[in-house]
């Protein structure tokens, strides 16, 4: 169990660590679009639907990693004091009931979402850029189904806590 | 009427410690499910989808990475003993000192945790070594770190203005002066404890030999200049009409790369550091924006608004008496929740009353900013408290940081009145900065 | 029969709210004796502003009230049902929509290409074609502007030598007031007032060759609209139809008004020379000839209008009275 864990995760660490630098072209694009539009007096048709692009993928990629990381904010009120047991138990309940379903179901509908804005070529109508949309629909159910799979790896942490406190218990 | 449980559903999985992200979601997911069975599913797709392409909210990671630069970049020491030069005679000058920093350091990032480990780490030991009292030190550091909210730039901001309805330039320069009035109510405080009670400040004995003006003078600029590049690529560029406020906020980040490359402070490890930092941090906010919208999807859609309306409606308190009520709410909601979920469960609920009420909505978002100041404060949910436990030496103890924050609490106060009876501390500056004739 | 409906909107208030959805909902309550309620939501409720036809296509609002032309992403000929540079004035659109099979075409291109039941509701006569810091008269001034715009007025007026720019709604105050752009269209002269760009900008440009008109379609969920009875159909037919003629005088004589207190407030009122504005017709149905290659929607549309713009040719010759 430990090692798929360890498999899931080096998945989400190395896409996360790419998606980090997806802000360097938004600063880029961003910064480009104000001088273009000083400079040359023309601003570019690109950096808005770029800029939008990129923070969207930026985060929603990055979601995995700060699953990972513990960095999505808690209250930790009560939580804070439940004993590491409590806490693998209600992580485990919510993870299985809520947040697994929840993101298999919309990853699977966001992909043929983006499935059916490639076939009928539906492009993004905010700028006279007007790029297809569907390579952004695709990097959108991908980074879901990314988070997905860094909750299964939560759930089975989750678990190997529980049953490593059950052995400790036994063995007391 | 089922809209009305989703509430109590929330917040059973907050309490119970599921992360708020999630909680938002999960909550959505079965009672949208159950209001509008597969259609539910399109919604989240959409909603997720249009959180992802808001470019308004580029803005976020952008003040997030600028804040992870300076973090990084060392400009805080040169500017931190830059400014003692000129405090350290006043009564607590150590603590006006770092209060003076903490403006400033605010003024050039977005975030609040960038400020108050900086500042706290290069303070605590100096005011420790001079006696400061324990509660005063926790209370400076607690209310000053997180003066990064109302001092702009401002993520907090960025978040707000879409939520409100209202433009994130008209916040970020109306901010200014009651960002100002509250840091210097600060400040005031602490002098006239300090006067009135110097076992709070032990004076200083002055055997350190006075620098001349001149050398203090080239000090002080020198390490004024990059805090005030970054204030300027910023505010400037908004207030100049170079850029919109997310192209001020890249032109901050770059600053921010610039600034660090000039202090020899840039490696490929701080650089990673924090991009990785900001992504964490930038991913944990979008995703309770997300949460919180597809949470409010569900609720408006099971006919959530319209209750509430008219519930708020039978209560019939007259504007100012809902306006009061309002901010108290927001007040409570400060103890037990974290400023994104306050403003994205009670803002959207506001605003239509606020409009209606003829209140101007920037100087109504200005008392929400101030009421979010309180926020960080309160426990058990105080991040200004949570950043200071990780940098304080052992013998500050939380009890030390709770009655310390208490004079703070008090002073914000002061100040949403001065700004809730004084309107034109926020609306007179975007006036001025606008307009054609 | 009892029915509840669930209405997204493009708008978070202001007259396409008071005057369009919600004054629809309220005529459809009235007459119906309040058998049929219909909940107006602001735009970004039930779902983004610029997607209400997705919204209702995928059920989560039973109908929705937004701009066709939202919809050019996913095919360009929402544009001609939406209104474009190259389009005829509203009294002529009036007509082609009600008189000359225009919203039976409409119906039929909503039908077909999204799914959806749709008629037209509420429409916008010209708009201001500029709220601008600079003044704007001729070609030479229309050069390097940089105009906030969208859709695609932002392909044709890049072909006359501007520089359109992309904005968030929210951003486009601030960013007028310290000058990031130059100048932006939104709405008519009274719709404009609220948004307030009179106050940071000096110059009202008119007429608005971006825009000579805007109808603006209410879309209905299929399966919403099966639970209805024909008569009931018909009811709602009558309200939009009622609803659409209403905003057209309301927004006539609120336009008239609007102008005063522009002047009032110190705006210089700026006509576009007329070779811009014939400059700008000529782009927009170049642009449209383009679009139409390899769109047999569009190709449709474009020549039924044209062969109605034909009839109608010497209607300004019969139709208006020169009095100066
Ligand atoms: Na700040
Ligand atoms: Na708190």
């Amino acid at each position: 169990m430990k090692r798929i864990v360890t498999a899931l995760e080096k998945l989400t660490v190395g896409i996360g660590y790419a998606a980090s630098v997806l802000i360097v072209p938004l600063i880029l694009a961003t910064c480009y679009e104000v001088f273009a539009r000083y400079a040359f007096g023309s601003p570019t048709i690109w950096a808005f639907e770029l800029g939008y692009s990129v923070m969207g993928v930026h985060f929603l990629l990055g979601a995995a990693l700060t699953l990972q990381r513990g960095g999505h904010i808690r209250i930790d009120v009560l939580y804070g004091n439940f004993k590491p047991k409590t806490k693998a138990t209600i992580d485990l309940f919510f993870y299985v009931i809520f947040l697994l379903p929840f993101l298999t179901i919309v990853s699977y509908w966001m992909l043929s979402y983006a499935f059916d804005s490639f076939v009928s070529g539906e492009r993004t109508g905010q700028s006279a850029w007007n790029p297809v949309i569907w390579p952004f629909r695709i990097m959108i159910s991908s980074a879901i189904a990314l988070l997905t799979v860094q909750t299964i790896a939560e759930i089975l942490k989750c678990v190997m806590t529980l049953r490593h406190a059950d052995d400790q218990a036994e063995e007391a | 009427m089922e809209a009305l449980l989703m509430f109590p559903a929330l917040f059973l999985l907050i309490f119970l410690g599921f992360p708020v992200a999630f909680a938002l979601m999960s909550v959505a997911f079965v009672f949208g499910y159950y209001t509008f069975g597969d259609a539910a599913f399109f919604q989240f797709m959409q909603k997720i989808e249009d959180v992802a392409s808001n470019f308004i909210l580029a803005a976020v990671p952008l003040f997030v990475f600028m804040g992870a630069m300076l973090e990084r970049s060392g400009i805080a020491e040169k500017l931190f003993h830059a400014v003692h030069l000129w405090t350290r005679r006043l009564p607590g000058g150590v603590a006006v000192g770092t209060v003076i920093m903490c403006i400033i350091f605010a003024a050039s990032t977005g975030v609040i945790g960038a400020t108050e480990t900086v500042v706290g780490l290069l303070a605590i030991p100096s005011m420790m070594r001079l006696n400061y009292s324990k509660s005063l030190i926790s209370g400076t550091i607690c209310a000053g770190g997180s003066l990064g909210t109302i001092i702009p730039p401002s993520v907090v901001v960025v978040v707000l203005g879409p939520i409100a309805n209202v433009s994130i330039g008209d916040l970020m320069v109306g901010m200014i002066f009651p960002g100002l009035i509250l840091s210097g109510l600060y400040i005031v405080y602490i002098i006239l404890l300090c006067t009135f009670s110097p076992t709070a400040a032990p004076r200083v004995d002055d055997d350190e030999p006075l620098m001349p003006l001149g050398e203090k003078l080239v000090v002080t600029v020198k390490a004024l200049v990059p805090p005030l590049f970054m204030i300027f690529a910023v505010l400037g560029s908004i207030m100049l009409g170079w850029a919109a406020p997310t192209e001020a906020a890249a032109l901050g980040a770059a600053g921010a790369i610039v600034l660090t490359i000039a202090y020899g402070k840039f490696t490929l490890q701080t650089f990673s550091e924090a991009l990785v930092k900001t992504l964490t941090v930038t991913s944990m906010i979008m995703l309770i924006l997300l949460g919180g919208s597809i949470f409010t999807g569900v609720y408006a859609g099971s006919g959530g608004m319209s209750i509430m309306r008219d519930l708020l409606d039978a209560i019939s308190l007259g504007p100012w008496g809902l306006l009061i009520i309002f901010l108290l709410l927001v007040f409570v909601a400060g103890f037990f929740l974290e400023w994104i979920s306050i403003l994205l469960i009670f803002v959207p609920l506001f605003m239509p009353f606020i409009r209606d009420a003829g209140f101007d909505p920037v100087w109504f978002c200005m008392l929400i900013l101030i009421m979010i100041q309180t926020s960080y404060l309160t426990p058990p949910m105080a991040p200004a408290i949570f950043y200071l436990r990780g940098i304080a030496p052992p013998e500050m103890t939380l009890r030390h940081m709770y009655v310390g924050v208490v004079p703070f609490l008090a002073i914000q106060m002061v100040a949403l009145l001065i700004v809730m009876m004084f309107p034109e501390t926020a609306l007179w500056l975007p006036e001025q900065v606008l307009g054609f004739r | 029969q009892e029915h509840k409906f669930k209405m997204a909107t493009a708008w978070s208030g202001g007259p396409l709210t008071d005057i369009g959805a919600q004054a629809f909902a309220d005529r459809v309550k009235e007459t119906s004796g309040g058998r049929i309620e219909i909940e107006v939501f602001p735009s970004g409720t039930l779902g983004p502003g610029l997607k209400v036809s997705e919204t209702v296509k995928n059920g989560v609002a039973d109908m929705g009230h937004t701009w066709v032309g939202y919809d050019w992403g996913a095919d360009t000929t929402a544009v001609l049902f939406g209104g474009y540079a190259g389009s005829f004035d509203s009294e002529r659109m009036l007509h082609w929509l009600y008189r000359a099979g225009g919203a039976e075409l409409h119906a039929q291109w909503r039908d077909e290409q999204f799914g959806l039941v749709a008629m037209p509701l509420f429409i916008r006569t010209s708009e201001v074609f500029l709220h601008s810091r600079k003044p704007v008269r001729t070609l030479e001034d229309l050069q390097g502007l940089k105009l906030r715009t969208a859709g695609a007025w932002l392909d044709i007026s890049q072909s006359m030598g501007a520089a359109p720019v992309t904005m968030p709604g929210g951003d486009v105050y601030p960013a007028l007031e310290r000058g990031t752009i130059d100048a932006t269209e939104w709405g008519t002269l009274w719709e404009n007032l609220s948004p307030g760009f009179y106050r940071v900008t000096k110059y009202v440009i008119i007429p608005g060759v971006h825009q000579p008109t805007a109808p603006f379609e209410l879309v209905v969920n299929k399966d919403s609209w099966a639970k209805l009875s024909e008569a009931d159909q018909k009811l709602i037919s009558d309200a939009a139809f009622y609803t659409t003629m209403n905003s057209w005088l309301t927004i006539g004589q609120e336009d008239a008004k609007a102008l005063e207190v522009y002047r009032q407030e110190g705006n210089e009122i700026v006509e576009l020379d007329a070779e811009v504005q014939i400059a700008a017709h000529n782009a927009g149905i170049a642009w449209a000839e383009k679009q139409a290659e390899g769109n047999e929607w569009f190709r449709k549309v474009l020549d039924h209008q044209k062969a109605f713009a034909d009839l109608w040719k010497d209607a300004n010759r019969y139709r208006n009275v020169k009095t100066e």
